[in-house]
Formats: C-alpha cells, structure tokens, sequence
C-alpha cells in the first residue's frame, strides 16, 4: 500500500515538473506574443460587492481574464449605494456591474441604467442558456435558490413550505427577510395550497393574511441581510429561516453545521451588465463572456455555491459538489422558478405593502 | 504685521461667518434643498400627501418617536448620575473612566450591534442570568427592551459627554455653602447644583434624541418587524424601490416633525440656557416662565428634602456609573472573544480558539491603507468641525433671539437628516463641484457630521464660562488671540478635548457618506469593514476591533507613563 503511494507521488512528481517546464517555457516566450493580446493597455471598471465572492472573482476570473486580454481590472467594491445618483447625473462608476439579482437588474434596467449589446445575448445563446435568460441587457452567470434552512441536524427539517408554517409540528423562531418581500409571498402562497404552476399573478392579499398567521404563532425573526440570516442561524437565533442557498452552502463549508433543504425552494438567476457611460463597453463584454466561460462557472460554483446559469458548464463540477448546486437534477425539480418579469411589474406597490405588513 | 491683522477682531469674525457659510452651504444647505426640490414632485406635494395619507408610514412616525424618547430618557437616567460620579471621582482614575466611556467608538458599531444580538439572544447572558434565576425568559432580540439596551449603549456617551463638562465648571463648594444654611443635599442639588448642569442635561438630550430617530442598522438587525424605523423605510425606498422622491418626502417630512417639536419644547424649557444666555427680565414672556420654573423648583425642593437615601446621593450616582460602563463595555469584551472564534461566524467560540482571523487581517495591506485614510480624513474633518463649530457657539451666545435659533438650527440639522439623504444630496452638490474621491472633500463633508457634536459640547462649555475674562484680560492690554490661547483654551479645556475627540471619533465611524464621496481610490476603515461584510460577516471585523482597542489602550498607558515621569521629573527638580 505504501510502496503504491510512492510510485503514485513520483509520478505525480514527473507531471508536475513537467508542468513547470512547460511553464517556464511559456514565460519565457511571453515577451514575443505580448502584442497579440486583444485588450492590451485597456482598463476595465468592474463596480461590484466586496466579501468572499469577490475573493473568489479575483482569483477565477479577473487574474486570468488580466493575463489572457491584457487589460487591467480596477475593483470598486462599495456597489451599489451611489449607482442611481451617479448614473442620472452623468458620473462614470464602472464598465460594467456584477453580483445583483436578474429581479434587480430587469428593475435597474427598466430605470435606463445599463447599456444594451447584441453580444451579450449572443454569449448567453452559445452556451444555451434556458429562457429566457438570453438578454441584450444583461448576462446571466450563476443561480441560486431560496430555500427552508435550519439551525443543524438536531431539529426536524421541514420539507415544505406548508411544514415551514407548521409551528406545532416544528416549534421555534422562525427567519424572515427584511429588505425585500421577494419569494416570501410566494412561500406564503405554497404554504397555503396554491400549486407551483398557478402562483402568478400572486394573489397579494392572501399571501399577507398567510404571513400574519405566521407571525401570531411564534417568534419572527426579520433579517437585515444574507449576512445575518447565516449568523442567526448559526447562533440558533432562528430555528428555521428563509435562506440563500449559496450561502447556507459556504457556511456548511465553513464548519457552520446549519441545514437546509432545497425542496420547495425558489430559483432565482444572478449577473452582470453593462453600466450606462461606460468607457469600456467592449472591455465590458470581454470580462461577462470570460466570467461566463464554463470551466470558470464551474470552478466558481465550487467556490461558492453559485450554481452556473447553463447546464454545459454545471456538468464541469466536481463530482463532490455537483449534487449541493441548486440546479443539480435531483435538485431542479424539487424547486419553483421566481417570475422576475412578474416581480419587476410590481415591485413598487408589493415593496411599500410590505414595509408597511412589517409595521402592523 | 500678519500677527496683528489675524488678532483684528472683525478680520477673525469675517474669516469665521465666511469659512462658518462655505461649510453650511455647501455640505447641508444645498444638499437639503435639492432632497426638498427632489420630494416637492408633480403635481406639487403630492407625494407629501401621500405620506400623509399613509397609516402604515404615520404609524412608523409615531413608533420612530417613541424609540427615541425612551432611548433618550433611558440614557438620561443612567447617564446624569454617571455623569456626576464622574466629577466627584479621583482625578487620577477620571481620565481612566472618561476613556472607558469613549472606547466603544473604536470597534465598528456593526460589531457592537452583533455584540449585542449575541448578549440578548437565547444563548446570551440575559437569557442565562434569567435562567439561572429560575425565569422563564426568552431571546431580548427583536423585541423593543432589546433595542433600547442596545440603542443605549451605542447612544449613552453623547448624553454623559456634555453633562459632565457642564458639572465640571460647578464649584462643589456651593453645596457646602448651601447645606451650611440648612439646606438638605435634595434640596440644595434641586436648587442649587442641578440649574447649573441644566446646560448640559439639554444637550445631551437634544443630541441622543435626534440621532435616535436616524438610526437604521441597529434597529434593523435588533429590532423585530414593529421596530421598522422611518430612516429604514428611508433606505428601502432608495436602494430597492429607487424612489428618490417619496424617500426624499419622508426625510423632509421628519425634520419638519423635529422642528415642531423644539418648537414645542422651547415652550416649555428655555433652550437658550444650553448656551448660559442670562435671562433678561424686559422679556415679560421670558421672565414669565422663568417665574413659573421658580415656583416649580421650589415644589420640587420640598418634594425633595423629604427624600430617603438622599445622604446616599453620591453611592447611587457610583451605581449609575458602573451600570453605563458595563453597558458601554459589554459588547466589548464579546467583540475581544469573537475575534478568537475559529469559524466564520459572529459568534462566541465554543469550539476552541483559534489566530486565524488575526493572520487573515495583519495579512492584508488594505486594512493598514483604509486605517492610516480613516485617521488622515478624521484629523482633517476634527479640525474643520471645531473652528466652525468653536465659532458658531461663540457667536450663538452673543446673538440676538432669532440669529441663535438660526445659528442653532443650521449646526444641529445635520444629525436630524437622515444620513443616507444628507449622503444623496452631498453627493449631488459635489458630483457639480467635481469633488469626488477627493480626501479634503471628504474631511469637509465629515465636518458636517461632526459639527453637532462640536457645537453642542462647545456651546455648553461656553455657558460655564464667564466673558469678563475675555474683558478683563483685554483690559490688562492682551489682544484677542493671546486672550484666547491664555485664557479660554485653559478654561474650556474640558469641552474643548471632548468635542475634538468626538468629532475624531464620529469621522473615524463615518460610512455612508463616505461611501458616495470617497470613490474606490480613497477607502476608510468603515468602508472596508462594509465591503468585507456585505456578503458575510466574519470574525475579522471583531479583530479589526480588537486591535484598534488595543492600539488606543497602548497609546493611552502610554501618554499616563510619560505624564507620570514627566511629573516626577518636574517634582525632583
């Protein structure tokens, strides 16, 4: 067994001077294929959010799109406080956006914040992304759901929305989502009877009367950010709670023993786009159609949970981690895929209902 | 020559209202004015009306309120007899405490809110000393109790800051004086001690009150769904429904309510006493009311020599003391164990110690930049906000009724926007003046910020101080600049620390103007500390904390050991 493992490390060993040869090789005729660098000398502004993701972008993507084009990626990872004001006034922020919702982005979209590129849905197209991903405006890369999460293994773990509100059955504080009334609605919904296929458009009222029930049969917990609805889980804050599965994902990572489930969970898709007063607008694109490389997704998507937004690239994960994404297909099935266009309609008048169902 | 025209007492008033305007104009009156011409819309008012007609949005008004006045009453209580421990505590142990009471500033308030989660949470020392008691207490978080201890503690130090630079300028020997004429020590505190520290108890309240009806993270993470603040609903109708205007509407609309409502006080309380304005007794409504406080004291005093554990005064003020340092400290001692957590989570370790978020911070250079940008940008904003704000309270106590409420209007409404609207229209204003990202335009724009405090804590130190000073030193042939260096620097000393090391600390915090002003070139602390945590919380926010606690302990022991040798050196020769 042990003699095994040598030969094994020595051949190990032989590939990997071998590798380096090859490297150094390539080092070393770097200088004379220099020029042919598509993008050399070019910058390109990526306005985005800071945290492990962004870690993770920096070492997946913006090293190794740097080394292929040329281009040098300035980070700005204050996103997105200043967007609005910047953009009506004129202000240059960024080439290009990444990290926010396809809900936020149809939304900002829809206020004239992102410059249109038949290229991009071009990229989305080749790798053929499901509808209706394929967008001028924007490029999908990555999904996620929302799905039940749960303290650890010690407690029960409800297997639907319906268990969910099942207070007797599952006793605990429960972990709703502040910023947003998103997904929370339909969860309502599913846990009062209404299929899956029939949830659009939401019956509003009734979804508001579910959440009230909730909220009289035990504690309500409303969590400010991704951030805090892992912490109180962690610290058993909330037994149970409405979670982003990439994130209860790099928390099991982490050491963090919460659960979670993705049936009955909530797909949403997650990218970027081009920011209106770009200086780089083919810069812009060079960075999305690398970011939506397959191999890129893949390793990304075993970095941090973000599942790729097509399958071609999905098949490229690790084994390890194939079954944990969201869109695995023993996961797909199980899950509801959030009506972005339906959300985007009605995003104003559901937002203030919603602050004020939290004010009651 | 230069010296003589800088000692020309209307060049250095000049230079003052000049310097005083640019500010003002620039980084709150422009700003206010474009969220007012944002929240007007079209048709005109309408979405005031809409504001109006909302019972959900009047129902979080009211609920904003409420926080704030219990908030604000919580922080009296405990904090006017801290205040009065202070003063009467050794010297050599005062700096000590006044230290202690400032230390929380240096860990990001996000840590401290997620101190406090953890303190009053199901696994917290609450629910274990409730426990232990045999109660059946639950998790404090998400409810209101909750939120007030934790509102408390983040607000506690603005209300004892200025009470004790007002109880310091009173001479402990009226009390003896006093109470050699018979009177009980209720009875002379009510009638003699207490109208004296009146200036300060004012301010204090006038700041926490404000800046409670602003806060919105706090709330956000501690509060549960009732505790939905109007500055939370603010944000929300900015960044997730883009609605500029509505949001704008509601800020305008909550400086109109604080206005109505110092207009309301300064009915019932003279809010010139803030200042040390003597009342003057033409001012048939003035002297009205100060006949009406007259007999009110007189009711209270008698109340008051009746009182039990009144020669235990000073014991109980000692308990009020260390009840606001454990308060204030708590969170601490959690942000200090939270940063040995080996896991990424706000959390205590249960599961062993570990460096691990100590190599990740030391091993990152940006958290060096962001530290040496957070103290460059506060030492510039300090000096702009207490030469404003040295100058504007000066001119606050000489000026006439109208001129002070103006003045007193225009220093304090920084802190009664919220910030995220003062950060809209600040940026608006410099994106026009092509400011951005720029470390003098963002020391300005936290002179605004800091402002409040200096003004407030200057004011009540100037009421103590007595301007025959400043005539008898002219008298005696000093020009106004030395007679300021002389005499009112040694004199005000107190205030004058106080609201420097305020307005320090208050820039050194500063997150979401920095935000839109500063840009990707000009990172501060609190903005990295934002940025690592937007999509996670880790302990590493706990050791950044930590170690800024540390560095401030260190510097501290160390000034007191060169104080000490430098005494001894003085005493030996």
């Amino acid at each position: 067994m042990k003699a095994k493992l040598q030969v094994c490390s020595r051949r190990v060993r032989a590939v990997l001077v071998g590798l380096a040869v090859i490297g150094a090789a390539t080092a070393w005729t770097e200088p004379a294929t220099a020029q042919k660098k598509p993008l050399e000398g070019q910058q390109v502004v990526l306005y985005t959010f800071g945290g492990t993701q962004l870690e993770t972008t920096r070492e997946l993507v913006i090293k190794p799109f740097e080394q292929e084009t040329g281009a040098k990626v300035i980070v700005d990872d204050s996103c997105c406080q200043r967007l609005q004001a910047a953009l009506e006034s004129g202000q240059f922020i960024g080439d290009v956006i990444v990290g926010l919702d396809r809900g936020g982005m149809l939304a900002r979209d829809a206020q004239g914040m992102f410059i249109h590129d038949p290229r991009l849905e071009k990229i989305a197209r080749d790798h053929k992304a499901p509808e209706p991903y394929p967008s001028k405006a924007m490029l999908i890369l990555h999904s996620y759901s929302y799905v039940i999460g749960a303290k650890d293994q010690s407690v029960p773990m409800p297997k639907n929305w319906a268990e969910f509100w099942d207070v007797a059955k599952f006793p605990g504080a429960r972990g709703l989502i502040r910023i947003n009334p998103t997904v929370q609605l339909e969860a309502a919904l599913v846990a009062d009877g209404v299929k899956g296929d029939a949830l659009y458009p939401l019956d509003v009222d009734r979804a508001f009367k579910k959440l009230t029930d909730l909220r009289k049969s035990t504690k309500i917990i409303i969590n400010a950010s991704g951030a805090d609805m892992i912490n109180n889980l962690g610290t058993g804050e909330t037994t149970y709670a409405i979670t982003y599965s990439n994130r209860a994902f790099l928390a099991r990572k982490d050491g963090i023993k919460i659960n979670f489930t993705y049936d009955d969970g909530f797909l949403v898709g997650n990218g970027g786009a081009i920011l209106k007063g770009a200086k780089n607008v083919d810069g812009a694109v060079a960075f999305l159609e690398y970011h939506a490389r397959p191999d890129v997704l893949a390793r990304f998507a075993e970095r941090t949970g973000m599942a790729p937004a097509y399958p071609a690239s999905a098949a490229l994960i690790a084994p390890e981690y194939r079954s944990m994404m969201p869109t695995a297909p023993e996961n797909i099935g199980k899950q509801h895929i959030v009506n972005d266009e339906y959300w985007q309609q009605n995003f104003k008048v559901l937002g203030q209902k919603w602050v004020e169902w939290m004010a009651q | 020559m230069q010296s003589a025209r800088f000692n020309s007492p209307a060049v250095t008033t000049w230079a003052g209202w000049g310097l005083s305007t640019l500010l003002l104009v620039i980084v709150f009156i422009a700003p206010l004015l474009l969220v007012t011409w944002r929240s007007l819309g079209d048709p005109l008012f309408q979405n005031y009306v809409a504001v109006a007609q909302s019972e959900a949005i009047q129902a979080i008004m009211v609920r904003t309120i409420r926080l704030g006045l219990i908030v604000t009453l919580a922080c009296a209580v405990l904090g006017y007899p801290a205040a009065y421990a202070l003063v009467r505590v050794d010297p050599r142990w005062r700096t000590l405490l006044l230290a202690a009471i400032m230390l929380p500033f240096l860990s990001s308030y996000l840590v401290r809110t997620y101190g406090w989660i953890a303190i009053l949470g199901n696994n917290g020392l609450f629910a274990g000393i409730g426990g232990w008691l045999g109660w059946s207490t639950t998790s404090l978080t998400g409810t209101l109790s909750g939120l007030v201890v934790a509102m408390t503690h983040m607000l506690l130090p603005l209300m004892i800051m200025p009470i004790f630079t007002s109880m310091s300028a009173i001479d402990n020997r009226q009390m003896l004086a006093c109470q050699s004429l018979g009177a009980g020590p209720a009875e002379s505190f009510v009638r003699v001690y207490f109208p004296q520290s009146l200036p300060g108890l004012l301010s204090g309240i006038l700041l926490v009150f404000i800046l409670s009806l602003g806060f919105f993270i706090t709330p956000a993470l501690i509060g549960g769904a009732r505790e939905t603040t109007l500055s939370q609903v603010i944000y929300m109708f900015i960044n997730e429904l883009f609605d500029w205007k509505r949001s704008s509407s509601l800020a305008v609309g909550l400086l109109l309510v604080i206005i109505i409502l110092f207009v309301v006080a300064s009915r019932v309380v003279d809010l010139g006493m803030m200042f040390g304005v003597r009342r003057g007794t033409t001012d048939t409504r003035r002297s009205g009311r100060a006949a009406r406080t007259g007999r009110l004291t007189t009711i209270i005093a008698r109340a008051a020599a009746g009182l039990p554990l009144q020669h235990h005064g000073l014991g109980l003020c000692r308990v009020a003391l260390g009840l606001s340092l454990v308060v204030l400290l708590l969170p601490l001692v959690y942000v200090l164990l939270v940063s040995f957590q080996p896991l990424r989570l706000l959390a205590l370790p249960t599961e062993g110690l570990s460096l691990n978020w100590y190599r990740t911070v030391l091993g990152k250079s940006e958290w060096y930049d962001a530290t040496l940008n957070s103290i460059a940008v506060a030492g510039l904003a300090t000096l702009i906000a207490f030469t404003i704000g040295l100058f504007l309270a000066t001119r606050a106590r000489t000026a006439s009724g109208i001129l002070r409420s103006i003045i007193t209007t225009l220093a304090l409404g920084p802190i009664a926007l919220p910030v995220i609207v003062l950060a809209l229209g600040i940026y608006a204003v410099f994106i026009q003046l092509g400011w951005t990202g720029n470390i003098f335009a963002l020391a300005f724009a936290h002179a605004i910020v800091a402002l409040p405090y200096v003004f407030t804590n200057m004011a009540n130190g100037l009421a103590g101080y007595d301007t025959t000073l400043d005539q008898a030193a002219s008298s005696l042939g000093a020009r106004p600049w030395t007679s300021f260096r002389r005499i009112k620097v040694p004199v005000l000393r107190t205030s004058i620390v106080t609201a420097c090391v305020l307005a320090f600390l208050i820039s050194f915090d500063e997150l979401v103007i920095t935000l839109f002003i500063a840009g990707p070139a000009l990172p501060t602390l609190p903005v990295r500390m934002w940025a690592a945590t937007s999509q996670n919380i880790s302990p590493e926010l706990a050791v950044v904390g930590t170690l800024l606690t540390l560095l401030v302990l260190v510097a501290f022991g160390a000034i007191r050991l060169f104080d000490r040798r430098r005494r001894a050196a003085h005493h030996a020769s």
